[in-house]
């Protein structure tokens, strides 16, 4: 059967046709700059094997884009026979992937607002798929529900229980798609089935990181919280910072929200640091120039690496003992320098990085330990909407609508 | 040496009087009902003439200070410029800062002649790593150009890992180099220590952040205090009150506890508190493993330091659980069981040799 | 934090009811207020104000410096008292101190002087400046001493207001604002006595059955006899005329439309002349200051969003004492605050804090609760703190 993803964030719309359960891709592509017209128009970047195209046209809103692209894919003479969405947060109402039906759509409108710049398109996508192509089966799937295994313990936070049960306040944790993806493919590379293996999983990515501790196959804890705003350095985002300078700035601000939400949110973390650039691939270009002239580079990429070791360390005991160290995404399918540093070091744990092969690794998925090591380091590329189509696949399969 | 020792705590004056020879205070008590300069003075007044009455002069008085910045170093020799020093600093501890610059000064009108020394428990922390004190937020543009993270029980912590070395030496063990100290206070904290330099610690800029304490929340997202703002239209106020005084450990548990309680009881209903402390401490002593490069000695203090009857097996076999290096893994474990009070005698005791 | 700012209000307790006694037990009719100005001044040294000044019309401005100066909050209440006959002279029963001027805003004076004090005594480090200002002339002045303050004395002292807080009785609730009020005075002149005195009596009538007519408890408009001033040519009467503005009011357009009013009910064909301006006084400060007074005082109401009324709100909640944002009635007309000066003229965001209950405010039997009293120090010390203040984050009084 083929599986539409889609992928909605705040202005783009990113799919992917797949077969499944051959994995086969058939097209992919990327709506971008959706929603009111800017200097640069909006467009859609469509590939079919190895061409690809560009059409530009004005998209005003995600629902439009989703259109477009089932038009340039009936083109191409193919359409979908089922549909995954990607949605950020399932609050705690959504544990599993959830074929949409009318009372999970209702359940949907509940956890909008939790995400408020990627549930809603997202959301509403799914709402016009269900009124225009009700003859397509939608799952929707979460990016929290792989860690919903977390324990009480480790997503409880230490705060007064009214407010706790008011607020829903509790570690969602994020990236869990991807998480959950590459931790599938490392087990199956080191030939531990998943529900033996225990791992850590670096997702860093150039916009937003995080790190998951995996045991037994099931995440059990991971570096976002509440919110997608704690835990590692990222591009924009301060991650883990003193409540007590939350405060100051309210009182400083005099409790004007928007701007420290934007502070925090979009001026801290590797930009906030570095005062020129929010990719760490900028700052580590300089490394020659950081090292010796520019104290604040330096800096930048001294306290981007020390947080994500001081994770990594944490996590590694957490799990302990662990079989795999996975990297991925941009940064951590990209950068030797940061896989290496952040692994230093680390015989305590077992973690014996190769640095030869770290430095030439060209293929994907890759090990990079030394032979012995007792922690396999591995460098897996995500797929995000694999792991969607997946999903779907295999949630409708469980519901029977497979049709032969 | 007779020492006095002076602690201010919520405006009360508590007082140690170590009598030369004798490594444990020989008569301690708290000025009731004293809340400000005059109080004070007359307080210490009537010490003093008490002292005098035991035959004692006093040669030396110690005074604990929470905050000190990255200036001051310890023991602190006051002298007539040192409280315009101090109050540069107010505003980090606007609580405590103040008041104690009044405590200073009525010591110094009292005990005019007695050298008197303050104790930080910041200085321990003033020459760590950069990358570990500071947050990424670009510290200029919002105005808080000196924003770093400190630790609060340095006191406890440099003296808890003399202490090992101490012993070590007298077991005739190796220097342990990689530590995880662990003070085990009303607001614990965690620091690992390369040789005798901490490289990593749990509290912030304030001692709010890090682990969970008896009413404090310690770590959150920052996204949760953003949320508390929006729906509830709390002020800094507000959330300031709820997370240091009704969250942490009596927030989960929703009655006030105690942190031995939580450490040692089997209460089921202590039991989520207990886990949160644990998981969240599992997570520092990891991370410090990891910036350490290893761990050689885990090593307790504070009040509650006797909890960690209870503590430490579970942390040392979950530890162990993690270890996959070659050789045979030995972690050693102390206990610092001494007062803040006696760590202050000590230093001022130990001080002609420190300096030598 | 709040505790310990509890503790320090409660030792400052007997002072307190002390000095509250005190004040409303000197009078202190508008221009007469020397006796008071030099009790507040001697107070505000005791409790150790870094700075005590008096100002030319006998404003007394007390000031406690912080670490930076880049904020600055401006605490304001009147110590002239709305005299309704004579004098009542002070007398206690239980907690209730009753006197002139009790409730209006001798209670608040009380309570801002002591903020000052309370915030000294708790030891906590401010950021900016605290200005406690005690002002003449404002039930009869018409805001002369806060205009004195502002125009001159606070300049000069090389202090900005960022905001302000009033005073006057709010019954500890946070008043962002009160409708305004203005009298006229509709002078009716002829060569005719009979023709004036019977303009003059039809306009009272006109006016008189208007304020009958109101259905609404408030007084929209307000009359007084007519008064016939000796002139040299001709007969002038002269009624004054009190009449209630909203924000949007402009004094002009009322004039205006009174004086078509007015004209409409002279006769036809009168050889009257009839005129309406706002009434005017030659008053004499007790500091020796001639001025002329306009006796207006303007609508004005803080933007409900700006953060001092958020803030102010939020600090109180904190600090176990909330309190409702709300507004003066002003159910007398005659009556107002500071706050349409400081506001209006000045752009400081306004708000009112202080105890005691408006409509106890110029009567015979003015009293304001001495805990009341009290708990405005407390409260307004908080507040305070909250705008100027450097924030108490992540720390507790307990050890740590």
């Amino acid at each position: 059967m083929n599986i539409l993803v889609c992928n909605c964030g705040s202005s783009s719309l990113k799919y992917r046709l797949l077969t499944m359960p051959e994995e086969n891709e058939i097209s992919s592509g990327e709506a971008q700059r959706i929603g009111p017209v800017t200097s640069e128009p909006a467009r859609i970047v469509h590939r079919e094997g190895d061409r690809e195209t560009v059409h530009p046209m004005d998209l005003a809103t995600h629902q439009q884009a989703f259109h477009e692209i089932l038009s340039l894919l009936a083109k191409g003479g193919k359409r979908p026979d089922a549909l995954g969405h990607r949605v950020v947060h399932g609050g705690r109402l959504f544990e599993q992937p959830a074929v949409i039906t009318p009372t999970v759509f209702e359940a949907l409108r509940q956890v909008r607002e939790l995400a408020p710049l990627h549930n809603p398109p997202a959301i509403d996508l799914i709402e016009e798929c269900q009124t225009r192509y009700a003859s397509l089966p939608q799952v929707a799937v979460f990016d929290t529900a792989f860690h919903t295994t977390i324990p009480e313990h480790a997503r409880q936070y230490a705060l007064p229980l009214d407010l706790v049960q008011e607020l829903n306040i509790r570690k969602y944790g994020f990236h869990g798609t991807s998480h959950q993806y590459v931790a599938e493919e490392a087990a199956k590379m080191a030939g531990i089935p998943m529900a033996e293996f225990n791992a850590v999983s670096c997702h860093l990515g150039s916009g937003g990181a995080s790190l998951c501790a995996i045991s037994k196959g099931r995440s059990i804890e991971n570096t976002m919280g509440y919110t997608p705003l704690q835990g590692l350095v990222m591009s924009t985002r301060c991650g883990d910072l003193d409540p007590a300078i939350v405060m100051k700035l309210l009182s400083l601000y005099s409790g004007d929200m928007d701007r420290i939400e934007d502070v925090l949110n979009r001026r801290s973390g590797v930009l906030g640091l570095s005062g020129a650039s929010a990719d760490i691939r900028d700052i580590l270009g300089n490394w020659d120039a950081a090292t010796s002239r520019n104290n604040r580079f330096q800096k930048t990429l001294q306290i981007y690496l020390w947080r994500i070791r001081k994770y990594l360390g944490a996590y590694l005991t957490l799990a302990g003992p662990v079989q795999a160290i996975i990297f991925t995404d941009t940064i951590g399918e990209n950068v030797s320098l940061v896989r290496s540093v952040v692994c230093a070091n680390q015989n305590y744990f077992g973690v014996c990085l190769d640095e030869k092969s770290n430095r030439e690794l060209k293929q994907l998925p890759g090990d990079i330990s030394q032979a012995g090591s007792p922690v396999r380091i591995l460098v897996v590329a995500t797929n995000e909407e694999l792991a969607i189509a997946r999903q779907v696949f295999r949630t409708l399969s469980l519901n029977n609508e497979v049709k032969h | 040496m007779n020492i006095m020792t002076l602690n201010l705590i919520s405006s009360r004056v508590h007082y140690h009087f170590f009598p030369s020879g004798h490594f444990e205070s020989q008569w301690s008590g708290c000025m009731e009902n004293a809340h400000g300069f005059e109080d004070w003075r007359i307080g210490l007044a009537e010490l003093r003439q008490r002292t005098q009455n035991g035959g004692h002069t006093t040669e030396a008085i110690g005074v604990r200070l929470v905050h000190g910045g990255s200036t001051f170093r310890n023991p602190w020799l006051v002298t007539a410029e040192t409280e315009v020093e101090l109050q540069s600093l107010s505003a980090e501890a606007p609580l405590h800062i103040p008041a104690t610059i009044e405590l200073i000064r009525a010591i110094r009108e009292t005990y005019c002649n007695v050298p008197l020394f303050l104790f930080f428990e910041t200085s321990f922390f003033a020459d760590m790593p950069e990358r570990e004190c500071h947050y990424a937020l670009d510290v200029n543009s919002l105005g808080m150009p000196n924003l770093r993270r400190y630790g609060y029980h340095g006191l406890f912590h440099e003296a808890a890992c003399a202490m090992a070395r101490d012993c070590s030496h007298k077991q005739g063990f190796c220097f342990p180099e990689r530590c995880l100290s662990i003070c085990l206070e009303t607001r614990p904290e965690i620091v690992a220590v390369d040789g005798i330099q901490p490289v990593m610690v749990s509290s912030g800029t304030t001692p709010l952040e890090g682990l969970p304490g008896q009413t404090t929340a310690g770590e959150l997202d920052a996204g949760i205090v953003m949320k508390l703002v929006r729906k509830k239209k709390w002020g800094p106020e507000q959330i300031n009150h709820a997370l240091t005084m009704e969250s942490g450990l009596s927030g989960i548990a929703g009655r006030p506890v105690r942190l031995d309680e939580v450490l040692e009881s089997d209460d089921p209903s202590l039991r989520l508190a207990r886990d949160v402390f644990r998981h969240r401490l599992l997570l520092a002593c990891g991370s410090g493993i990891a910036v350490l490069g290893g761990l050689d000695a885990i090593i307790f203090s504070g009040r509650y330091a006797p909890s960690a009857h209870y503590l430490g097996p579970w942390l040392q076999e979950r530890l162990k659980r993690a270890y996959q290096g070659r050789s045979e893994l030995v972690i050693h474990e102390y206990t610092l069981s001494h007062g803040i009070d006696r760590i202050l005698a000590d230093q001022i005791r130990w001080r002609p040799i420190l300096n030598s | 934090m709040y505790e310990l700012l509890r503790m320090k209000n409660s030792g400052l307790r007997k002072d307190v009811m002390a000095f509250t006694q005190e004040l409303i037990d000197t009078p202190s009719p508008s221009m007469g207020e020397k006796d008071v100005a030099d009790k507040v001044a001697k107070q505000m040294d005791v409790l150790g104000y870094h700075h005590v000044y008096r100002d030319e019309v006998g404003n007394v401005i007390g000031v406690i410096h912080g670490y930076e100066q880049n904020n600055t909050l401006l605490l304001n209440s009147h110590m002239d008292t709305y005299q309704a006959g004579e004098h009542h002279p002070m007398r206690v029963e239980g907690n209730r101190i009753y006197g002139t001027g009790a409730s209006d805003c001798k209670g608040g004076l009380a309570s801002q002087i002591f903020a000052g004090a309370l915030l000294l005594r708790s030891l906590l480090p401010l950021r900016g400046t605290l200005v406690v200002t005690a002002s003449v002339a404002e039930e009869n002045g018409a805001g002369i001493g806060v205009r004195t303050l502002m125009d001159q004395t606070l300049p000069e002292m090389g202090l900005r207001p960022d905001y302000a807080i009033l005073g006057e009785p709010t019954n500890l609730g946070l008043y962002y604002g009160h409708d305004g009020w203005m009298e006229m005075d509709i002078k009716v002149q002829g060569a005719d006595p009979f023709q004036v005195d019977n303009a003059a009596r039809r306009i009272y009538r006109s006016y008189e059955d208007r304020t009958k007519h109101t259905s609404s408890q408030v007084n929209e408009v307000e009359i007084h006899d007519p008064v016939f001033p000796r002139e040299s040519e001709g007969r002038v009467a002269v009624l004054r005329v009190a009449k209630r503005m909203q924000i949007a009011d402009q004094a002009q357009q009322i004039l205006t439309k009174t004086e078509r009013d007015v004209q409409l009910l002279t006769q036809p064909g009168s050889s009257v002349d009839v005129s309406v301006g706002v009434s005017r006084e030659q008053q004499i400060s007790y500091a020796g200051q001639e001025m002329q007074v306009q006796r207006i005082t303007n609508a004005w109401a803080t933007d409900p969003f700006d953060p001092l009324i958020d803030r102010s709100r939020q600090v109180l909640a904190a600090a176990g004492s909330p309190s409702c944002p709300g507004k003066w009635q002003l159910d007398r007309l005659g009556m107002g605050t500071a706050g349409a000066t400081l506001l209006n003229e000045y752009n400081i965001p306004t708000i009112g804090y202080g105890p005691g209950h408006e409509e106890r405010a110029h009567r015979s039997d003015e009293w304001v609760d001495g805990e009341h009293v009290v708990q405005g120090v407390y409260g307004t010390a908080a507040i305070a703190h909250g705008l100027i203040g450097f924030p108490v984050c992540g720390w507790t009084t307990d050890d740590i």
